[in-house]
C-alpha cells in the first residue's frame, strides 16, 4: 500500500552547528527519520505512520525511539493483526543479531495476545534460527526465560529436549548450561538425574568451567554435601604422575579437603594450580591459602 | 569551491574518516611520543598443561582466536602507550563531522560525549572552554522539558535512562552544576514514573533489569535526589540477579555477564554503608571466585561470561570490580599484569589511536573508553573508607599513590568517572548537608 506523506513536515536531525559527535545523514534517512519523529510528536497513531516506523527500524534497528512510537501505534489501532506484527518482528531479528530491543517488543506483543491464548511453540523456530547464527546469543536466551517462566513449561519435553541438543552440539556453551540451570531446577526432583548427566558431560570434556560451575551449583543450592564428589574428581588427576586433565577438578578437592580439615592437601591443590594449572590466578589462589592458614 | 579545494575538503574527509574508523597496524616504525614502561612485566601468556582434546564451535574460535594473540605478543618486546596519539584521535572524533554510516549511533548521542570526554579527562587533557559550551549544548538537545520527561539519545527521541546516565556524567565531567541543579527534580519524578515493585523501566514500555537499576542509582546518588521511595524493593530484587555461576544476570535466572554483574556489585555500594553490609547481602565467595575466573591464562585481559572470548570492554565492566572486590576483601585477588598487557599490546591501535575490542577489530568510542578505564583502575592505588557521614560506601572510595607510570587519571570504580569529579560533584549537591 503507498501512504501520502507529503503534507508532513519533517523535524530537523542535529543540524545545528558547531556541534560535537555530528552525524551527516543521507537524505533518505533525514527523510524517514526527520518525518517519523513529526509525526510521533503529534501523536499520530496511523497506518502511515505504523509504515514509517517499518522503514525507521529498517534504517536503524537500534533506535529505540522508533519502537516505542511503533508499540503506541498498535495500541491505537483497531483490529489490530498481532500475529502478523511477530512474523514482521522475525524478519528484523534474523537481519540484526546483535539488536535487543526486539525481544522486549516481542513480549509486549505477545502480553498483548494475552499469556492464554498464546502457543509458545510458535516461538521454537525463530529462536532456533537466531541461536543457529550465535548460540549464545544473550538477548535470546533471557527471552527463552522469560517464555519458558510466562508459559510454565517446565514439565516440556520439548524444552529439555532442545537444551540437550544445544550442549550436545558444544558442551561449553554455558548459555545452555544456565538455560538448563533455570528449566530443571523449578523442583528437587531431578537433582539426582542432573548430577549424573553433569558428571557424564564432564568426563566428555573435563576442562570445562561450564560443567563444573553447573555440578557444584547444584550442590550449592541444594545443600548437598561436596564430598561426595572425591572420588569423581580423582578421575582427572594422578597427583603422582603429576597429571592433570582437568583444574576444576583440583579446585574441587582442596574444597572438600578444607571441610575434611586437610589443610595440607587443601594447600597442596592450591599451589598447584597457583603455579601449574591456573597460574593467571595466583592472587586469588594465595589469598585461599591465607585463610586456611589463618 | 574549487576543483583543487573541494579535492582538498574530499582528502581531510577521507582522513578523519580513516582516523574514526581506525585501521590494522602498519609495520613501519616511525618515531613517536609514546610512554615506555619501564619495569618489566612479570607476566606472559601462559598455556597449561592441560590436554583438551574436545572440540566444538567454542573450543575451534578460542585455538583461533589465540593464535592471533600468540601473534600480537611476540611482536612487542616492550609495553607502551601511545598517550598523545589517543588524545589526538579523541579530539578529532570530537570535532568531526562523521559519515552517514554512523547514523548506528543516532540513539547514542550522549553516549558518545561520555566515552569521548570522560576518555580525554582521564589521559589529562585540557577540555577548553569551547569544547564545555559545545558539549553542554549537545547535552541539552537530549533534555526533554527540563527533564520532565527524561533525557534521550538525540534530539526529538524519547527519554531513556541509561542515555540520562551518559548525559548526567558528561555534564558532571564539565561542572555544569547549575543546569544539573535546575533538572534534578524533574529527574527525581520521571524515575518515579518508571519504577515498578522492584526496579526501574529503562524507558516507557521498556524493560527493568540490573543496568536500569544501576543508572538510577548512580544519578540519583550523585544529584542528591535518592529516597526510600525510590529506592523500595531493589536491593531485593538486585539479590536475586545473582547467578548459581557467582556473576549477576540481567534479570533473575539469566545468565552471568560481566556488564550486568558490574552493574550489580555497584548499586550494593550505592545502597549499602559498610563494606560488612555488602559482603554479607550476597554471596561474596562466588561472586569472588566467578570474577577472577574472567581472566584468562593465555589472554591476561577479561571475557564477559564462562566460555566466551576476551573482550577490551570488560577491562572496565570486571576491571571496575577489582577496586571493590579487593577493598572489600582487604587482599590483593587479581593479575593486573595480565590485564595491562592485554589492553596495550592486543588493542591499542597506535597509528591512529583509540582502542579495539580484540585484535582484527576497529577502533571505537566505547572500547576506547572502556579499555582506558581498565587501565586507569590497574595503575592507581584505591583505598576504601566508611564513613559516617557518607550516604553510601561508593562514596569513601579515593586514590592512594599507585606507580601509575602511564600518568593516567584515576577512575572511580562505581561512578565511572574520574574520582576528582565525583568530589567535586559531591560537594555541590552535598556540601551544605
Amino acid at each position: 500500500m503507498d501512504f501520502d506523506y507529503s503534507d508532513i513536515v519533517p523535524v530537523d536531525l542535529n543540524t545545528e552547528t558547531p556541534q560535537l559527535c555530528q552525524i551527516i545523514y543521507s537524505d533518505e534517512y533525514k527523510l524517514i527519520m526527520g518525518k517519523l519523529l513529526s509525526l510521533m510528536k503529534q501523536k499520530e497513531y496511523s497506518l502511515r505512520a505504523l509504515n514509517l516506523t517499518s522503514l525507521g527500524i529498517e534504517q536503524l534497528a537500534s533506535h529505540y525511539t522508533t519502537w516505542i512510537y511503533r508499540y503506541d501505534i498498535i495500541n491505537n489501532l483497531p483490529n489490530f493483526d498481532y500475529y502478523s506484527e511477530l512474523d514482521w518482528c522475525e524478519q528484523i531479528a534474523l537481519d540484526n543479531e546483535k539488536n535487543y530491543q526486539i525481544w522486549n517488543y516481542r513480549q509486549l506483543i505477545i502480553e498483548k495476545i494475552g499469556f492464554d491464548n498464546y502457543d509458545p511453540i510458535r516461538e521454537y523456530p525463530i529462536m532456533e534460527a537466531m541461536l543457529d547464527g550465535d548460540n549464545k546469543n544473550h538477548h535470546v536466551w533471557s527471552f527463552r526465560k522469560w517464555l519458558v517462566e510466562k508459559f510454565n513449561m517446565f514439565e516440556s519435553e520439548k524444552e529439555v529436549e532442545f537444551v540437550s541438543n544445544m550442549i550436545e552440539l558444544d558442551v561449553k556453551n554455558n548459555s545452555a548450561w544456565c538455560h538448563r540451570f533455570f528449566l530443571r531446577f523449578n523442583n528437587e526432583k531431578n537433582v539426582k538425574s542432573e548430577i549424573e548427566y553433569v558428571k557424564e558431560k564432564i568426563e566428555l570434556c573435563p576442562q570445562n568451567a561450564s560443567t563444573w560451575n553447573y555440578l557444584i551449583g547444584i550442590f550449592e543450592k541444594f545443600d548437598l554435601e561436596i564430598t561426595e564428589l572425591k572420588e569423581f574428581c580423582f578421575k582427572f588427576l594422578n597427583l603422582d604422575d603429576d597429571k592433570v586433565s582437568s583444574s576444576f577438578a583440583l579446585e574441587t578437592l582442596a574444597k572438600i579437603y578444607i571441610i575434611e580439615d586437610d589443610k595440607e592437601s587443601a594447600i597442596r591443590m592450591y599451589t598447584l594450580l597457583k603455579e601449574k594449572y591456573d597460574p593467571i590466578r595466583c592472587n586469588y589462589w594465595n589469598f585461599k591459602i591465607s585463610t586456611i592458614e589463618n | 569551491m574549487s576543483n583543487n579545494s573541494k579535492r582538498n575538503q574530499k582528502l581531510k574527509d577521507i582522513n578523519y574518516i580513516i582516523k574514526l574508523l581506525g585501521r590494522k597496524r602498519y609495520p613501519i616504525i616511525t618515531e613517536m611520543t609514546s610512554t615506555e614502561i619501564s619495569n618489566k612485566s612479570n607476566w606472559k601468556p601462559y598455556n597449561p598443561p592441560i590436554k583438551d582434546t574436545y572440540t566444538s564451535l567454542t573450543t575451534v574460535s578460542q585455538d583461533e582466536f589465540h593464535k592471533v594473540l600468540s601473534d600480537e605478543y611476540s611482536q612487542i618486546e616492550n609495553m607502551k602507550f601511545y598517550k598523545d596519539i589517543h588524545v589526538d584521535y579523541l579530539n578529532v572524533a570530537l570535532n568531526s563531522k562523521y559519515p552517514s554510516g554512523f547514523k548506528s549511533l543516532d540513539a547514542n548521542h550522549t553516549w558518545m560525549i561520555y566515552w569521548l570526554v570522560n576518555s580525554l579527562v582521564l589521559l589529562k587533557s585540557e577540555i577548553t572552554k569551547d569544547t564545555k559550551v559545545l558539549v553542554r549544548d549537545k547535552i541539552e538537545s537530549c533534555i526533554i522539558d527540563d527533564g520532565i520527561h527524561g533525557i534521550s539519545g538525540g534530539r526529538n527521541q524519547i527519554g531513556h535512562v541509561a542515555s540520562a546516565y551518559a548525559a548526567i556524567l558528561s555534564l558532571i565531567l564539565i561542572e555544569e552544576y547549575e543546569l544539573l541543579n535546575r533538572i534534578k527534580d524533574n529527574l527525581y519524578n520521571w524515575f518515579m514514573s518508571l519504577k515498578t515493585d522492584y526496579g526501574f523501566r529503562m524507558h516507557e514500555h521498556g524493560e527493568s533489569d540490573t543496568r536500569s537499576i544501576y543508572c538510577v542509582l548512580i544519578i540519583s546518588t550523585l544529584l542528591n535526589i535518592k529516597t526510600e521511595e525510590l529506592m523500595s524493593g531493589v536491593i531485593e530484587n538486585l539479590k536475586c540477579c545473582q547467578t548459581f555461576e557467582g556473576g549477576f544476570g540481567n534479570v533473575e535466572n539469566c545468565e552471568a555477564h560481566g556488564g550486568y554483574t558490574y552493574c550489580g556489585i555497584a548499586s550494593f555500594l550505592i545502597l549499602l554503608k559498610s563494606k560488612n553490609a555488602v559482603k554479607h547481602s550476597i554471596n561474596f565467595d562466588s561472586l569472588l571466585y566467578w570474577s577472577v575466573s574472567r581472566q584468562g591464562n593465555y589472554e591476561g585481559g577479561f571475557n564477559g561470561r564462562t566460555n566466551k572470548l576476551v573482550d577490551s570492554c570488560y577491562s572496565f565492566w570486571i576491571g571496575g570490580t577489582i577496586p571493590i572486590l579487593e577493598s572489600i576483601e582487604e587482599n590483593k585477588l587479581f593479575q593486573n599484569d595480565g590485564l595491562k598487557n592485554y589492553i596495550l599490546t592486543c588493542c591499542q591501535n597506535d597509528i591512529n589511536g583509540g582502542f579495539i575490542d580484540k585484535p582484527g577489530r576497529k577502533v571505537d568510542f566505547y572500547h576506547t573508553n572502556y579499555a582506558l578505564s581498565g587501565l586507569s583502575i590497574i595503575e592507581n592505588e584505591y583505598v576504601l573508607n566508611e564513613n559516617e557521614s557518607d550516604d553510601c560506601l561508593a562514596f569513601g572510595f579515593d586514590v592512594s599513590d599507585g606507580l601509575n607510570e602511564l600518568d593516567i587519571g584515576c577512575i572511580h570504580p562505581v561512578f565511572a568517572i574520574p574520582i576528582e569529579k565525583v568530589n567535586e560533584c559531591k560537594e555541590f549537591f552535598y556540601g551544605n548537608d
